[in-house]
């Protein structure tokens, strides 16, 4: 009996290595929608609400759940299209975990100030897209996050060690010097210049940026996140070896 | 009173009805009126007291004064932007001020409606911002920090602010000061 829960174990680890567990897209919900600033119109609030709808669709259609791990779902509480300083297009307050993974956030913040571009065509050269803020802050929401003072995911810290993050083997440089959460929540333009998740996505059409392959594995690194990419992961070398050593330990002991 | 005398008797009973109903909500409501207007004296007391404590108004723009807006970190980067409105006499002055990463300060130039400048000092004044305190708010990703540093009739005063837009205050004084240099024209 013993035998045989060990080769079941260990054949299950090594079809678990070599082929995805199946897993579905995780979920992200909104409670509400709304906007603080007097002069942004009910058209004009259910247009950014569509939009920011179909950024939750690019990154639900991008991450599933982690392998054997439980269904992730973000909630959202408010999502607020108000009027913010020139230059800020965004921000995310108040995230927090559950069961180790992104859980809640308390709000995300969409500017809705002079330069930013809500309509569809090219961006002119003095606005930013708000669908790329509006991804951006997302990409926050599901695990870009370095926790300080109780917002953001330890996860994330636990990747990180000085400005570097770890991706299984592979050193990504993080925008922020040590402690510095706003940095460390971002990648460092020297790293990957027009990325999704740099500090700043900058103006005209190049600020149009969609979820990098770099964003889902490092997402997959830290939450065992599924993504259509093959990304770095212990689960492949680390859960093959088992099932190497677990296989090779039954027939050690069938021999004995 | 007997059955036969009641039809009789019937606007009598209803008039004295009314008038003892009336009375009773008359009470009730000169109580509601009496602990309403308590409440109002009281804060009209402490609108008063509030009104007397903050500048006039009406108080004339000084000859020269100056503000200066400087914001960094959140999605600016780390890059430094600052925006200084310097009145002096009859010369309204604009000027912007990006420091990136790596290269040089690059300043922008403009020269400010008066209409501009007026718009901004009446915000000022309205939120007395000389004494607005500093501002930390909860922490998040994406959001500057900003210093506000004014210069009026000698007096120089410093406000810092993380998590702007969290609070109303600062970020109007915050939201004018750019918009009145959005204003100017480039000299």
């Amino acid at each position: 009996m013993k035998r045989c829960a060990t080769l079941f174990l260990s054949l299950a680890l090594v079809l678990c290595s070599w082929q995805d567990c199946q897993a579905g897209p995780i979920s992200i919900v909104v409670n509400e929608y709304t906007s603080s600033d007097d002069s942004f119109t009910t058209g004009q609030l259910l247009a950014a609400k569509a939009t920011f709808e179909t950024q939750i669709a690019l990154w639900t259609g991008a991450l599933s759940d982690p392998k054997g791990g439980p269904h992730v779902t973000v909630t959202i509480s408010t999502v607020d299209f108000v009027s913010l300083a020139l230059g800020n297009g965004g921000s995310t307050v108040g995230a927090t975990a559950v069961g180790g993974l992104p859980g809640n956030v308390t709000k995300i913040k969409i500017s809705t100030n002079t330069d930013m571009f809500y309509d569809t065509g090219t961006v002119p050269k003095d606005q930013k897209s708000a669908a790329t803020v509006m991804l951006h802050e997302l990409g926050h929401a599901v695990g870009f996050n370095y926790l300080d003072s109780g917002d953001g995911y330890q996860k994330w810290n636990d990747r990180i060690t000085g400005n570097l993050f770890d991706m299984f083997g592979t050193n990504v440089t993080m925008a922020g010097a040590k402690d510095d959460a706003n940095g460390l929540s971002h990648i460092d333009t020297s790293y990957a210049a027009n990325d999704l998740m740099n500090l700043t996505i900058g103006y005209g059409p190049s600020s149009v940026r969609p979820i990098s392959q770099l964003d889902l594995c490092m997402l997959a690194a830290a939450y065992g996140y599924q993504t259509p990419y093959d990304c770095p992961e212990p689960g492949s070398m680390t859960l093959l070896g088992l099932g190497v050593a677990g296989m090779a330990g039954y027939g050690w002991r069938r021999r004995k | 009173m007997s059955l036969s005398s009641f039809p009789s008797r019937l606007p009598a009973f209803l008039l004295g009805a009314c008038f003892c109903v009336g009375t009773a909500s008359g009470t009730v409501l000169s109580a509601d009126r009496t602990a309403s207007k308590g409440l109002l004296l009281e804060r009209d007391i402490t609108l008063q007291e509030a009104e007397r404590s903050k500048p006039d108004k009406n108080t004339p723009q000084p000859a020269k004064w100056k503000i200066i807006l400087t914001g960094s970190g959140g999605d600016l980067g780390t890059a430094v932007e600052s925006y200084e409105i310097s009145v002096a006499g009859v010369l309204q002055s604009g000027t912007f001020s990006q420091t990136p990463k790596t290269g040089k300060t690059q300043k922008k130039v403009v020269k400010l409606p008066e209409a501009a400048v007026a718009k901004l000092w009446t915000v000022v004044k309205d939120l007395d911002a000389m004494n607005l305190p500093d501002f930390k708010g909860k922490k998040g990703k994406d959001s500057p920090t900003y210093t506000i540093k004014l210069e009026v009739a000698g007096k120089t005063h410093v406000i810092r602010v993380e998590g702007y837009s969290q609070s109303e205050e600062h970020l109007k004084l915050i939201l004018a000061i750019q918009k009145c240099y959005t204003e100017g024209v480039p000299q």
